[in-house]
């Protein structure tokens, strides 16, 4: 028979039992450990990740025991951490997008990679190392068009020159500075121009004139989905193929574009942490994600190009993904440094 | 437990030391940094002192871009009090039963995302939105007004998203004020704009003012609305600090950036704190 009596706990027993739960809880917990070991790495949110562990990370710790911790986040926080936390990681490998991957290269970040390390960096096109300068490598590319709205689009758009077309007007969206596909616009506009990366200025008068037509500077794929979907903007001057290919697959009248000028190149790479514990098995992750194989589950799944030259695509990813001699590269270590004075300049005279 | 009997103050001493630890150190930390030389990617203090920073800010741009942030949060500010003591007024007069289901509807859209949101807002405010399509269809104008992706829209999504703020800070000034005094206004013949003017809103005062310092300060500090709801021109201080910080690296600058966006956001609150000290203190000699 249950007792009618309180339990009653003197507040001090209480504090101090709460307290030493909370140090139980919080500080002796052991860390999660599998049998072979785990690393810290980084992923995109959203699909990338669902996509990303399903084709990588999934078979990976199944066929290793090793566990691969990813960390959410964005590509800026992730280097500031690396480049903070550098003499005690707290990333063991970073996957990162341009321009972070270019910086991580110039701050020094990541290990030299070696065919003896990666026996599947044999496989890997140059272009997918060198530009990393050995010491990164490409995990998949995808392009930079234009995505437009076939039906509100008073003729279909086939060039970037299209985008100045005042028909446009108020209805263009573009990216707004330091944003994925900014620093695109800005060197494809001064290659349009005359101009190239040692010489941007002719972007500025370019992007002035285009003005009058963008109706919003977009921040994330999300805002190119609003604008698109609701009709507030009718074309993206600069944005991946990924945003208007999930307004096509859901049944809106989007069509994106490989202008005739050429598209430009997005892609992701592995940095293995200079200073991390566990570059054994990062080593062993990085070489995987390189396999034929898992290059043509992750291509596939994510809608990219492999940087695996051995890796074969699905028609329907070859579709929406082009060929690499139909996007444009640049030197990116040209424009990095320039970064601080291109966004004052853009602040000055485009924005704000 | 003694000690704490004898000294009332060591009570205080964990949530000092939070504030300290988690807030002032932090900030001590930016504020040092935008006194040293900028170097692109460099976070570490160091003891080389320099104005630089600062010097940079004396520019028009600038200056501008800092007043755009003061007048988008001042009239963020001014409409979210008029309706936050509007909507607690209604509130304070609705029965008990009621109550609490509308304070929930008050409170409904910090249950929402800020992307949700700004998609409603499209929906609204669009080109293509029900307002335009409705004062087509009546005649009114003939092409779309363009609403969305302005500074106007930005003050919407602003008082949208801090109006319950301010709605609660005055609510509880409202439960505050003894219903007899009202009463007793009236019973001595004044009308009801008197009486809310002359005695309602002087003990309101309190409430109000904590309502204005939430909403300011978060007015003055938002990225994100300005960002989603604002047009090609519609860049703030905040736009210019987030840039500073994940864009440029250049955090020194930025650091300084935040200085600025601190001092201004701390002057103007004292002000009008001091201003509306002194303004209840005159009031209460008056009584």
């Amino acid at each position: 028979m249950p007792s009618n009596k309180t339990l009653r706990v003197p507040r001090r027993h209480f504090i101090a039992g709460a307290a030493a739960a909370t140090t139980l809880t919080i500080g002796v917990t052991p860390p999660a450990r599998t049998q072979g070991g785990s690393f810290v790495s980084t992923v995109f949110g959203g699909v990338y990740e669902r996509e990303y562990r399903r084709a990588i990370i999934e078979p990976f710790e199944r066929e290793t025991g090793i566990r691969a911790q990813l960390k959410l986040g964005s590509p800026a926080e992730w280097l500031t951490s690396s480049m903070v936390n550098r003499r005690n990681p707290e990333i063991d490998v970073l996957l990162l997008p341009y321009p972070d991957n270019i910086r991580a290269v110039q701050e020094n970040i990541g290990l030299e990679l070696t065919k003896a390390d990666i026996p599947n960096l044999a496989d890997v096109a140059p272009i997918w190392i060198d530009q990393w300068r050995g010491q990164a490598v490409g995990l998949d590319y995808v392009s930079y068009g234009i995505a437009y709205r076939e039906d509100l689009v008073p003729k279909p758009i086939t060039s970037w020159r299209d985008l100045w077309d005042p028909a446009l007007r108020g209805k263009v969206t573009l990216p707004a500075i330091g944003i994925f596909g900014s620093w695109e616009l800005i060197v494809l506009t001064a290659r349009l121009h005359g101009g190239n990366e040692d010489n941007l200025a002719p972007a500025f008068a370019a992007v002035k004139e285009l003005r009058g037509n963008v109706r919003q500077f977009f921040r994330s794929g999300v805002d190119i989905t609003n604008l698109l979907s609701s009709g507030e903007a009718w074309a993206v001057g600069m944005t991946t193929h990924i945003a208007p290919y999930a307004l096509i697959d859901a049944g809106k009248p989007v069509k994106y574009v490989i202008p005739s000028e050429g598209g430009m190149v997005g892609a992701v790479s592995y940095h293995i942490a200079r200073n991390t514990r566990n570059a054994e098995l990062c080593k062993r992750f990085v070489n995987f994600a390189l396999s034929k194989p898992i290059q043509e589950a992750v291509c596939n799944g994510l809608v990219a190009g492999p940087t695996n030259s051995r890796a074969e695509i699905s028609a329907a990813t070859r579709e929406r993904v082009p060929t690499i001699d139909r996007l444009q590269l640049f030197d990116w270590y040209k424009v990095i440094p320039q970064m601080p004075a291109l966004t004052e300049r853009w602040n000055r005279e485009v924005a704000f | 437990m003694s000690a704490l009997r004898r000294s009332p103050a060591l009570l205080m001493l964990p949530a000092c030391l939070l504030v300290t630890g988690c807030l002032l150190l932090p900030i001590a930390y930016l504020i040092g940094l935008s006194f040293n030389p900028p170097v692109v990617g460099e976070v570490e203090l160091t003891t080389t002192l320099t104005l630089r920073n600062y010097a940079r800010l004396l520019d028009w741009f600038y200056a501008s871009v800092l007043l755009k942030t003061l007048w988008v949060s001042i009239v963020t500010t001014a409409i979210s009090a008029v309706l936050g003591i509007a909507l607690a007024l209604s509130l304070w007069r609705t029965p008990a039963q009621w109550r609490g289901l509308l304070v929930v509807v008050v409170l409904a859209p910090l249950l929402v995302s800020i992307v949700a949101r700004t998609f409603g807002w499209m929906l609204l405010l669009g080109d293509a939105g029900i307002i335009n399509n409705a004062l087509i269809g009546l005649g009114v104008i003939r092409e779309p007004l363009h609403m969305m992706f302005t500074q106007g829209a930005v003050i919407v999504g602003l008082v949208h998203v801090f109006l319950p703020f301010m709605v609660l800070s005055v609510l509880a000034a409202f439960d505050r004020i003894d219903p007899a005094i009202p009463e007793a206004a009236d019973t001595l013949g004044a009308g009801p704009f008197t009486i809310f003017w002359q005695v309602i809103l002087p003990l309101l005062n309190p409430g109000v003012a904590a309502g204005v310092t939430i909403v300011f300060s978060l007015a003055m500090s938002s990225y994100v609305t300005p960002a989603l709801m604002g047009g090609s021109s519609a860049g703030v201080l905040t736009t210019l600090v987030y840039q500073q910080l994940v864009v440029t690296y250049d955090w020194h600058f930025g650091a300084a950036l935040v200085a600025v966006l601190l001092a201004t956001t701390l002057v103007i609150l004292g002000s009008v704190l001091y201003a509306n000290a002194v303004r209840t203190a005159r009031w209460m000699g008056r009584r």
